[in-house]
């Protein structure tokens, strides 16, 4: 697989809402990171919106299928989507 | 609570206060603390939040993490660690909050509900220890908080 083929593949799993086929693409070590801020380079000081280990983001993919996980059906959207936007990918 | 990190913050607790008034500070476990009208209090995860109303259907939740002085280091990193998972705009209990509240407002909006219920624990509250987590008590208290503001007459 190439990396542009993986990056398809981890979006269409996202899309297709395959959490836990998705979770199953990440190592036991790996850490998810999503900053809060532009060029945030400390996950520890501040505060961050998604800082995950493996754990937590198991335990985030279990809350999704939980069926009082209430955000994940929003009362002003049908459901909740995925987008994903790439630019410049090489391979 | 027998981490590495809490028995170093203890340490400094004792150090700074002596064991009986480090003992006092530890017990008090309150999950969440509201100081009428707006600021709720997370003390013993160091959060605290401002709920600024901007119209009937519209407010701002401002979430402050705290650094207390001479605590170790890495208790702050479970402060921020706390914050990104209950408090954050990603987090994964808050924004469950959030849609809850919105469906209530969108309910409540419909005119056909003439009376909210907030009778939960009602009789069974105590003044410091042991209530139960889900007792409506502190909504009932900012209900009569609002109705002496709105009927005692200013003294000025």
């Amino acid at each position: 697989m190439t990396p542009e083929q993986f990056l398809f593949h981890e979006a269409h799993l996202l899309d297709t809402q395959c959490f836990e086929e998705w979770l199953a693409l990440f190592a036991e070590d790996a850490t998810y990171w999503v900053p809060l801020e532009q060029g945030q380079k400390d996950p520890h000081q501040t505060a961050s919106l998604i800082y995950d280990d493996r754990t937590l983001l198991e335990l985030r993919v279990k809350q999704m299928r939980h069926p009082r996980a209430h955000a994940r059906s929003p009362l002003r959207a049908p459901s909740t989507r995925s987008a994903t936007s790439w630019s410049g990918i090489c391979s | 609570m027998g981490s590495p990190v809490f028995d170093q913050y203890r340490n400094t607790l004792v150090r700074e206060h002596g064991e009986k008034r480090a003992d006092e500070i530890l017990r008090v476990t309150l999950w969440n603390t509201i100081v009428y009208p707006n600021c709720s209090f997370m003390s013993q995860f160091r959060q605290l939040r401002i709920i600024h109303p901007l119209a009937v259907d519209r407010s701002v939740v401002y979430t402050y993490s705290f650094r207390i002085p001479k605590a170790p280091a890495a208790m702050f990193r479970d402060t921020i660690a706390f914050a990104n998972v209950v408090n954050g705009n990603g987090s994964w209990v808050l924004t469950d909050d959030l849609e809850v509240y919105e469906r209530l407002q969108h309910g409540l909006s419909s005119g056909e509900v003439d009376w909210v219920y907030i009778g939960r624990g009602y009789g069974r509250d105590v003044a410091e220890r042991g209530a139960t987590g889900t007792s409506e008590i502190y909504i009932r208290a900012q209900m009569r908080a609002w109705l002496d503001y709105m009927t005692t007459k200013s003294s000025s």
